[in-house]
């Protein structure tokens, strides 16, 4: 007598037995969600931690210390106000807009990261490139970043993955299906009244949580030898 | 050498070398952990009878459930103050460590 195979029935529950715009649409909108509050985090994150890392300041350490003390701040309790004022601004419902909150949100955190990568980039290096003649943008722009590229890669995996795992912003902010993420529509198939499609509930969680796993991998083999720059200046 | 035990290694040397670090992992895991509302939402949602009811599930309740922005901000205002009571206590621990 053969094994018998799980009940055809446990098979039939999956994702792809609903419409095809109900699994790929979430997928889209968290990647939109996830790489546009990178690239904005990271643009802004660069240009703040540029003078903080290479200018001295009497305000750079209390800056960075209120930088920190942003981060500690709970997100949940300032997202009524924020919701009130996306509803003034007509903003509900707007990807653009949450992922310029997103960017925001996560920008402490960026900020304080960049400022450290970069510091442990030689101002020697940068101080060549303006003897030869380059301006302090194209220093930022053809020195440091390109050394400090491992480090970027970091802090934009770091804040994409907040983003992409991010729950509560979108939750209040998208409230058509058409622009919710993943981490939301996940959430719909909790269902009314404890009824849980756990099939489609499981499948969707695999392929909602495969890219940070993949992204995971990237930055633990990249983060070994990311910073290994004092062999640049010698003598 | 002194004859100390493992146990009591870890109590009188261990320990309270990186008793600084244990302060900071404590401040930083109760702010994150004071800001949790998915894990609550979508388990419980506060319930039952708001036995599992935090101050971010409260605030978004009364904002957005019932309504009730102004009560929802009041709410929200003072989780602000606790996390910011909180954080000051996390800077406080972070500078004296590394002055």
């Amino acid at each position: 007598m053969p094994s018998r195979c799980p009940a055809s029935r446990a098979w039939k529950i999956s994702p792809l037995s609903s419409p095809r715009s109900l699994l790929f649409r979430p997928l889209w909108n968290s990647l939109v969600l996830s790489a546009g509050t990178g690239v904005v985090t990271l643009a802004a994150a660069v240009l703040a931690a540029y003078p903080l890392s290479r200018y001295r300041s009497r305000f750079n350490t209390p800056f960075m210390y209120g930088i920190l003390f942003g981060t500690c701040l709970p997100i949940t309790a300032i997202m009524v106000p924020v919701y009130g004022l996306f509803v003034q601004l007509r903003l509900l419902d707007s990807l653009p807009a949450t992922v310029l909150f997103l960017a925001a949100t996560s920008l402490p955190m960026a900020i304080w990261m960049t400022r450290n990568f970069m510091d442990s980039v030689p101002v020697a290096l940068e101080e060549a490139a303006w003897v030869d003649g380059a301006s302090r943008l194209a220093g930022l722009r053809s020195i440091v970043l390109p050394l400090m590229g491992p480090g970027l890669g970091v802090v934009f995996i770091f804040v994409f993955i907040q983003a992409w795992g991010n729950f509560f912003v979108p939750f209040v902010l998208l409230l058509s299906e058409g622009s919710q993420p993943a981490a939301v529509s996940i959430f719909s198939f909790f269902g009314q009244h404890g009824a849980v499609a756990y099939g489609r509930l499981a499948a969707f969680s695999i392929l909602y949580s495969i890219p940070v796993l993949a992204l995971y991998a990237i930055v633990a083999r990249g983060s070994g030898n990311s910073l290994a720059l004092s062999g640049a200046v010698r003598g | 050498m002194d004859g100390a035990g493992a146990w009591q290694r870890l109590a009188f040397i261990t320990l309270p070398v990186i008793r600084g670090s244990i302060a900071t992992n404590l401040m930083l895991v109760t702010l994150q952990t004071l800001a949790v509302f998915t894990l609550i939402w979508v388990m419980t949602a506060g319930g039952p009878a708001n036995g599992s009811t935090t101050l971010p599930v409260l605030a978004y309740q009364e904002a957005f459930k019932f309504g009730d922005i102004g009560y929802g901000t009041a709410v929200a205002s003072v989780l602000i103050l606790i996390g910011a009571v909180f954080g000051g206590a996390y800077l406080r621990l972070l500078r004296e460590q590394r002055p």
